[in-house]
């Protein structure tokens, strides 16, 4: 059986199942799951406060504003990105909020064939933080943002044909699509991958450069207060530099008198 | 999407919105109460976390800004143990150019004569051991107590004795001007060194520098049997005419207080140690796609305390809104 049939199939199952929700039990259920997923986030911080691991002792914490992060996914607004050969998505706003451990992040633009695109379909796009790294060429903080779900608010000429059902469906199987159409987010905060102990070449001192290397991991990313936080853990490596000995030369130059000098 | 995709998939959407369902006043009632209990539930869990928040002193410390970094004492820590465990004891201390000078009048009624012994060490080479560092971070500082010995070390001094006899002492045994090649071993001794680390924000980033007081250490060195086998041979042959001169001067017990007892006091050079930048901080600029922006950043707060080094700053991305159309 080829995809495409089944797919078919599936369409017609759903009919004959009569399932399709209706626009007001979709937002019923967009809404439920947007107050579960902010209680259990609370619920989550909470936790973490209790257990004392909220602002960790031990750890590098990075703390970056939401006017900080929301600024710089919306510098790369608008965003044209092709989805698969024949659809092009545009990204035109976008809010940021960093609460309730998860975070929200809604960005709202249009799809169209790429043959039509005057024919708009209009979208909105859920979702929150996704993984952070840091990025091993400029050592800068890269947050990803992960797509929960997609909300089709107008689909052009197919509006009255569609219904609340068909759109859902539709935005279901665009959501891959359109996640890879996000770009990542580039944060201004540096995390060096080593410490260097510059090298002193002074008369009567002299000292080679060390360099401390460090292992960084990113543990746990939250959204509380309004911020991103981010908790990394940083491993000490061996000392490298001056291996065949440091030689620290004191040199004092002569005086013509002295006492004991 | 392939294209027969598509049209399957709009198909099957068609399809799924011609059976939507119309709620029951029931199921509208059933929608509205759970949407309120979640509610509730959250306004009861925001209470709670925000008794629980201003009941912590670490949440109510962090310091304001955009960009907040901490930096734990516990990496600082680390960081300055392995620097001396790695580094320190492979550190070969040279010196050389220090001198030990003496001068004295000798008077038997009348000044008899002046003498001067100098000591020139010429090379002194020493390891260097360190002990575990003691580091105590607060109070908007970070103390440094630094445990090192120097467990052994083998040096090159030459001596140089002048006698310039006055009246019947000049007469007699007229000057004496002895040079003398020594070689001796480094006395082990420990020694503590006391500084603090300052941090200061260089651009960006916090940088750590050493500040230490003007720092000496006194080493000692113990003549080796042969040097001073050396020196009585030399002073034994000036005895027949000058015993009386050398035996007042006594000339061994002077170096042996000047070597070992006194010894030489060599300034070590912390303070020629350059700042080191923190691993943590805020980038001039920033990528975004094929854009650069540049970050203003204002320092808000430096502070130390116990458990991390904070830093927050106000940040802004220049010239955000100038947008161009993209990929």
């Amino acid at each position: 059986m080829t995809r495409t049939w089944l797919i078919a199939l599936v369409g017609l199952a759903a009919l004959l199942a009569g399932c399709a929700p209706s626009d007001d039990e979709l937002d019923y259920l967009a809404q439920k799951a947007l107050l579960e997923r902010q209680n259990q986030g609370i619920r989550e911080l909470i936790q973490e406060e209790e257990r004392g691991s909220l602002v960790p002792r031990d750890r590098f914490l990075i703390g970056i504003d939401e006017t900080v992060v929301g600024d710089l996914f919306r510098s790369q607004l608008p965003i044209e990105k092709p989805v698969g050969k024949r659809i092009a998505v545009h990204l035109e706003h976008a809010t940021v909020s960093l609460r309730d451990k998860f975070g929200i992040i809604v960005i709202e633009g249009y799809a169209n064939r790429l043959k039509t695109p005057d024919r708009k379909v209009r979208i909105r796009i859920h979702g929150g933080l996704g993984a952070v790294s840091v990025d091993p060429k400029t050592d800068l903080l890269h947050v990803k943002i992960s797509i929960d779900r997609i909300e089709i608010l107008e689909a052009g000429l197919l509006e009255g044909a569609l219904g609340s059902g068909g759109k859902a469906l539709l935005a279901r199987k665009g959501l891959p699509r359109i996640q890879e159409a996000i770009p990542e987010l580039e944060v201004p905060v540096v995390l060096g991958r080593s410490i260097h102990v510059p090298a002193v070449q002074e008369e009567g001192f002299q000292l080679d450069s060390l360099v401390v290397p460090l292992d960084l991991s990113v543990e746990r990313v939250i959204a509380g207060g309004g911020k991103l936080w981010v908790t990394l853990d940083a491993k000490v490596g061996k000392v490298t530099g001056g291996e065949e000995g440091i030689g620290v030369k004191v040199q004092t130059k002569p005086k013509k008198k002295a006492g004991a000098s | 999407m392939a294209r027969r995709e598509l049209l399957v998939a709009v198909l099957a959407a068609l399809l799924a919105a011609g059976c939507s369902r119309t709620p029951s006043p029931e199921e509208r009632r059933g929608w509205n109460l759970e949407i309120e209990r979640l509610e509730a539930e959250q306004d009861s869990l925001r209470a709670r976390a925000a008794v629980l928040i201003a009941a912590d002193p670490r949440i109510q410390r962090l310091p304001q800004g955009d960009v907040v970094v901490a930096v734990p004492t516990a990496f600082i820590r680390n960081v300055i143990d392995r620097l001396f465990r790695d580094v320190a004891n492979r550190i070969t201390l040279r010196l050389s150019g220090i001198k030990a000078h003496v001068e004295k009048k000798v008077k038997k009624v009348v000044t008899i004569g002046e003498f001067t012994v100098d000591v020139n060490i010429d090379k002194v080479v020493g390891k260097i051991g360190p002990k575990p560092p003691r580091i105590a971070f607060g109070g908007d500082s970070i103390s440094l107590k630094l445990p090192i010995a120097i467990k052994e070390g083998r040096g090159e001094a030459t001596i140089h004795f002048v006698w310039d006899g006055k009246h019947a002492a000049g007469l007699a045994c007229g000057d004496l001007d002895i040079t003398q090649k020594v070689t001796g071993n480094v006395i082990p001794a420990s020694y503590l060194v006391t500084g603090r680390i300052d941090l200061r924000i260089k651009g960006r980033r916090v940088v750590a520098a050493l500040v230490f007081p003007e720092t000496k250490l006194r080493i000692k060195v113990k003549p080796s049997k042969e040097s001073w086998a050396a020196i009585d041979s030399i002073l034994d042959e000036q005895k027949h005419v000058c015993g009386w001169v050398l035996d007042k001067v006594n000339v061994p017990s002077l170096l042996e207080n000047l070597t070992e007892t006194k010894g030489f006091n060599v300034r070590l050079p912390i303070d020629k140690l350059k700042p080191v930048i923190l691993p943590a901080g805020i980038r001039d600029s920033v990528q975004v796609g094929e854009r650069s922006f540049a970050i203003d950043a204002q320092t808000k707060s430096l502070r130390i305390d116990p458990d991390a080094i904070w830093y927050s700053a106000a940040v802004k991305l220049e010239g955000v809104g100038a947008k161009s159309p993209r990929e």
